[in-house]
């Protein structure tokens, strides 16, 4: 009976329904990320021994300064000022104080270990979540020790990745032409460096003009052309062992050859009866295949990361502008439509954009747009630049950029520049000598 | 011409009698709609938006009886305290760039506060999609909008009305910046 009157009691009793709230957020700092890279921790006997090998004092201090650069050059993280750490190597690898890393504001923190085990370097390191007080990712490196700024680029990709969602672009290769010279007489190599500039080394002489090197996306393979006899080559070179092959010769005004994306053909455009069209090569049976052909002048191709379409430059239109098609050669298609002229169109990595170079009231432009050429960015302007390269991940272009000369003909110069895809992180990639033509190589570690 | 949103939320009503989950579905009501039924007389509060949701607030309470009381637990958070709060989690919502565009990035917190504003617990919603294959960026995503709350905390909650907050959901929608 009791229990009757409590039920009736429970319904009759107000009761109280919250409706649960929910608040949208939809916008955010683009700060970017304040991160702690901590020195790598290092005990005595490995440090006197890479000090021995290496030549470097602190390999610890030197892996984490790598890591610390690339994170800064992306423009997503802000390394924070070790001067402000208040926790000491070893015991930050261990477990960190996260009250401590709280304090400076940091929200990500990379500790390490570095060792010297049977004359290899062995390299550990943690990413840790400072808020959420737990550990985001632990692995372990070991390779010879002369690889170490390798180390650094790989830790710096697996930290990138976990902490942007996409991977990274550290561990690569920039493949460009050095410049040397009076404008009127340069001498051009073949040069290549890691991304970060480092280990720079010349690949030919310069006796030779050598133009427009590409990287494949599968591997360690780059494409360029060079004029022997003036006549323009097309060469074919390991970079891993420096063996060169000539691909083949072909007429005059040859241009850009670039691999395909299972890197099995290379496509290029030449002239051929006075008329410039797209044509590829398989580089194992070296059958030429016609893919575009109309009287109008056909260049640039490049593929999309599928293989399914080429996108390319013509004047078909009566001003030069970017078109794709399938990889057939059928269903040719316009896509840009702005004012001024375009050229140059590369295919994102991604798929998704088609990055280019447009001519307008005579500045130059680097700009992105989707495929089907809606969309639009001009990412930077200035008196002359060409050439985008995509990174491996689609996020940042590299280009080249020729200043004035004065009425002297003097101050001629050709630099690097990188600029992502936000348009803001733009930057000067140091080279020793002017340089131009970069092509951005696929992760080595892959 | 904005296009008025309804939001549909879903309410649990739950006694031991009966212990199947009686869902209820309710109106909130838009931004849009709010502004509706402001008093354009009110010019004070027209200048100063704090002063429109007090002038709105007190006015519907000198009306107040017992019987509205229960329907104003519905009410949600006034534009105010709503903006305060996105405020607060704009500062710290470290938006991950490297995130594609074009995916669903939609991450869904359901928070468990004090009332001093701080989290007791945080709870992903759509956890499971955390460790779908194919499925990295969400786990970034999600990763930076606890990392958010956290850095927030504690969060600028009105400083009466607990029961009606004290559980909350925060709806991470990236699209809109990636997109910018």
């Amino acid at each position: 009976m009791l229990f009757r009157y409590l039920f009736i009691l429970l319904i009759l009793l107000p009761i109280k329904v919250f409706a649960l709230i929910e608040v949208d957020i939809t916008r955010g700092n683009l700060n970017p990320l304040p991160v702690a890279v901590s020195p790598l921790d290092i005990d005595k006997n490995s440090k006197d021994n890479f000090k021995r090998i290496l030549k470097k004092e602190n390999l610890g201090s030197e892996i984490s300064a790598i890591v610390e650069n690339n994170l800064k050059q992306s423009g997503l993280f802000n390394p924070l000022n070790k001067e402000a750490f208040l926790q000491e190597p070893d015991i930050a690898n261990l477990k960190p104080r996260f009250e401590d890393w709280n304090l400076i504001k940091a929200q990500a923190l990379v500790t390490g270990k570095v060792t010297f085990i049977d004359e290899k370097l062995r390299v550990e390191f943690r990413l840790w979540d400072v808020l959420a007080g737990k550990e985001m990712m632990a692995l372990a490196f070991t390779t010879v020790p002369s690889n170490w700024r390798r180390v650094g680029h790989i830790i710096t990709d697996k930290v990138y990745e976990r902490l942007t969602g996409e991977k990274g672009y550290f561990d690569t290769r920039i493949i460009y032409i050095s410049e040397e010279g009076p404008k009127t007489d340069r001498i051009k190599k073949l040069a290549i460096m890691d991304q970060d500039g480092f280990n720079n080394k010349f690949l030919t002489l310069g006796n030779e003009l050598v133009l427009t090197p590409r990287f494949s996306p599968t591997n360690q393979m780059v494409t360029y052309l060079s004029y022997f006899r003036n006549l323009p080559r097309v060469y074919l070179l390991d970079i891993e062992t420096g063996k060169q092959e000539v691909v083949g010769d072909f007429p005059g005004m040859t241009f850009a050859p670039r691999f395909s994306p299972d890197g099995k053909k290379i496509i290029m455009s030449f002239a051929k009866d006075g008329n410039s069209d797209i044509y590829t090569m398989d580089l194992e049976n070296r059958i030429v295949e016609r893919i575009s052909n109309h009287p109008s002048i056909d260049t640039s191709p490049s593929y999309s990361p599928d293989g399914k379409y080429i996108t390319f430059n013509s004047d078909r239109s009566g001003y030069q502008q970017i078109y794709v098609m399938n990889s057939n050669g059928k269903n040719i298609k316009r896509i840009s439509f702005g004012n001024g002229l375009y050229g140059t169109p590369v295919w994102s990595p991604r798929g998704d954009l088609i990055a280019f170079t447009k001519l307008h009231k005579g500045k130059f432009y680097i700009g992105v747009m989707r495929t089907d050429g809606t969309g639009e960015r001009l990412l930077t302007e200035n008196f002359y630049q060409e050439a985008p390269s995509w990174s491996p991940n689609g996020r940042v272009l590299i280009f080249y950029r020729e200043s004035k000369t004065n009425s002297k003909g003097e101050g001629f110069s050709a630099k690097l520049w990188s600029i992502d895809l936000t348009g803001y992180n733009e930057k000067m990639v140091e080279t020793e000598t002017d340089a131009s033509d970069p092509s951005w190589s696929s992760l080595l570690s892959n | 011409m904005p296009e008025k949103t309804v939001k549909k939320i879903e309410t649990k009503k739950e006694t031991k009698q009966n212990p199947e989950k009686v869902v209820t579905e309710v109106k909130q009501v838009s931004e849009f709609e709010k502004k509706d039924i402001f008093d354009p007389s009110d010019i004070a509060a027209l200048i100063d938006k704090s002063k429109v949701e007090s002038a709105k607030t007190n006015k519907k309470l000198d009306k107040i009886t017992q019987d509205q009381d229960k329907e104003m637990d519905f009410a949600g958070l006034t534009l105010s305290e709503e903006d305060a709060l996105k405020a607060q989690i704009f500062g710290c919502w470290s938006i991950p760039l490297g995130l594609p565009f074009n995916e669903d990035l939609l991450v869904r917190i359901k928070l468990q506060l004090k009332p001093d504003g701080s989290i007791i617990k945080t709870e992903i919603l759509d956890h499971a999609r955390m460790n779908r294959p194919g499925q990295a960026f969400y786990k970034v995503l999600a990763e930076s909008a606890l990392r958010a709350i956290k850095l927030c905390q504690p969060l600028r909650v009105p400083s009466t009305g607990y029961e009606r907050w004290k559980d909350m959901q925060l709806n991470f929608d990236a699209r809109e910046m990636l997109e910018g």
